[in-house]
């Protein structure tokens, strides 16, 4: 057994989110979040695009103490283009 | 003709010219990619002394990447433009390697001719000389052409003190940089001040070259200009053919603007033909200039202790559940059932199974580095590990047929080419850089276990090498025959994704 090193634990959300198909749509989507992702607690983001898919995945990593706040997602995304986030 | 104005005088001025705006263009993506300046030892946010990003990242580790401080450039201004640190990179080799080339051959026919008596002045008058001129320029006025032999005082100060001052100190710094100088030669990059040193003075003097490119050529345009276009286009010192030159000099400049933008827009219409463009060119400088240089950072006390870093990037956070179930249980017992396999995979199947007690038992190596990611930022640690060659030994001999050694970690890519869901993450090293002594596969950061962020239990460290070699949650680490079997088939998840070379040594 090692010594444990103290320090958040990360913890990872799927959201899916419509519009957002190409290379650049993926990184104006993301420039947008990052914007502002470290005053929710919320990391490294990640597109997932799939041919003929209806919506793309948004895998956010985060502190585990930190639910997601999907309004402030939503919001992100609509100000950087035509990208809604879908129910779940 | 005159004499004073050769064909390849100008010849070298105009290749200059080019390669001086893609030296920039590329260097804007770079410093894009992580638009914050320090002095330090560590990167910390808000420890920065200049930032050119509105974004407020927390000190706290482990949650946010640096990634996430990318900005997105246009094309128009950067080369390539669009947050793409990996071409931006390459465009940046190249350029230099042109720039270098074209600066010797004008260097050495500027002393074989006996020009550069026009230029370095040879009398201590010049600084007075200079300040006569200075104080016209400042009171708008323009010195009389007789003050030019071709050039004024002020001319000769500024040129000399460009291209044998401001020119090598960006070679200088920019060296200072790479991984395989730092591994080899720390005392030079401590010199610097380290790599943050190196890399705040080499954008002090981009502010400074840009300075000056933007006074010379407004200058050009103010002072004398029917002598000086002329001079620049025709060699000649008959101002009959000016308004020849004015032309000339004109469309040329356009054409050279709508070349830059060009190359952006070429690049960014497939990028891996351009990365493979690029590497093969640049590969010849790594060759030629790094890929002998080993690191001996065990062996040297350039760094100790005292150097290491309070705060420490990351690129990509450590795996959650639905990427790999087995590292988080490992880590919910305390590593109990972590394991690393080795194995052939160049054909005999043959494959060890060891845990992090195995590792531990093998002879063990540890020294202080720095680590550096493309983007930019860094941090000193000391790292402990076993030597990757004691690791694979204990399956026997190299294979006939292995020419790399691939690694890939329990965690995803953060990001694949063409945004399809992730991959695992992998790194491919060469025969030469495995057998580096300070390759090692590392289970302690400053002789604790390494944080769950950083690579927990056990990660890959390749001190010639950029970050993006260094996998963290290591898996597997295999002998293969070829990179191009794997992937993408460029050697490794950044090369794939973020066109990255397989030899990150600068």
């Amino acid at each position: 057994m090692q010594e444990e090193v103290p320090m958040a634990d990360i913890d990872s959300t799927r959201f899916r989110v419509a519009g957002v198909r190409t290379t650049q749509e993926v990184k104006t989507a993301l420039q947008s979040l990052y914007d502002v992702f470290a005053d929710q607690g919320m990391g490294q983001a990640t597109f997932e695009v799939t041919d003929g898919a209806e919506a793309a995945d948004l895998w956010v990593k985060h502190k585990a103490d930190v639910v997601p706040d999907r309004e402030v997602i939503r919001k992100a995304l609509a100000s950087a283009g035509d990208f809604r986030l879908l129910d779940d | 003709m005159n004499p004073d104005f050769p064909f390849w005088l100008r010849a070298s001025h105009l290749i200059n010219f080019v390669l001086i705006g893609m030296l920039l263009r590329s260097g804007w993506e770079m410093l894009s990619s992580l638009p914050r300046l320090w002095w330090r030892k560590d990167c910390a946010p808000g420890t920065e002394w200049l930032r050119f990003t509105k974004r407020k990242l927390p000190k706290e580790e482990g949650v946010y990447t640096s990634l996430m401080d990318e900005k997105s450039l246009s094309p128009l201004v950067a080369l390539p433009g669009r947050e793409n640190i990996g071409l931006g990179r390459h465009w940046h080799g190249f350029s230099v390697m042109l720039w270098v080339l074209n600066g010797v051959v004008y260097v050495t026919l500027l002393f074989a001719t006996g020009l550069w008596r026009r230029i370095i002045p040879t009398s201590w008058d010049v600084f007075p000389q200079a300040w006569e001129s200075m104080k016209i320029y400042a009171g708008f006025g323009v010195p009389d052409i007789s003050h030019y032999t071709p050039y004024d005082p002020l001319q000769m100060l500024t040129y000399t003190a460009v291209i044998f001052i401001l020119a090598p100190l960006f070679i200088l710094t920019g060296i200072a940089m790479a991984p395989a100088i730092r591994s080899r030669y720390p005392w030079y990059v401590k010199f610097w001040g380290g790599h943050q040193g190196a890399r705040s003075l080499h954008f002090i003097f981009m502010v400074l070259m840009s300075g000056f490119i933007v006074m010379h050529v407004g200058l050009v345009f103010l002072v004398h200009r029917e002598h000086n276009l002329v001079h620049m286009v025709f060699g000649d010192v008959d101002t009959a053919r000016y308004a020849q030159a004015f032309v000339i000099i004109i469309a040329v400049i356009v054409a050279v603007v709508l070349f830059w933008i060009g190359l952006s827009y070429w690049t960014l219409a497939d990028r891996p033909r351009a990365h493979k463009f690029l590497v093969n060119f640049t590969e010849v400088g790594r060759k030629i200039f790094l890929n002998w240089m080993r690191p001996r950072n065990s062996r040297l006390d350039t760094y100790t202790d005292d150097d290491i870093s309070e705060f420490h990037w990351t690129n990509g956070l450590p795996p959650t559940d639905e990427e790999s179930p087995e590292w988080i249980a490992a880590r919910e017992k305390g590593w109990e059932g972590y394991t690393v396999t080795i194995m052939d995979d160049t054909g005999s199947g043959k494959e060890k199974v060891l845990t992090i007690e195995d590792l531990k038992a093998l002879p063990q190596q540890s020294y202080v580095a720095t680590h550096t990611c493309m983007q930019g930022w860094s941090a000193t640690s000391r790292w402990t590990g076993v030597k990757l060659t004691d690791l694979m030994g204990l399956l026997g001999d190299k294979p006939a047929d292995a020419n790399y050694v691939l690694v890939d970690s329990y965690g995803l890519a953060q990001k694949m080419i063409d945004d399809r869901p992730r991959e695992p993450f992998y790194a491919v090293i060469d025969l030469d850089t495995f057998a580096e002594e300070d390759t090692i596969l590392a289970y302690e950061r400053n002789g604790k276990p390494i944080p769950d962020y950083l690579g927990a239990p056990a990660r890959v460290r390749v001190e010639s090498n950029h970050g993006y070699k260094h996998v963290k949650w290591v898996k597997t680490i295999r002998w293969i025959k070829d990179y191009a079997d794997y992937g993408d088939g460029r050697g490794g998840t950044r090369e794939d994704s973020a066109l990255q070379a397989l030899n990150g040594r600068i």
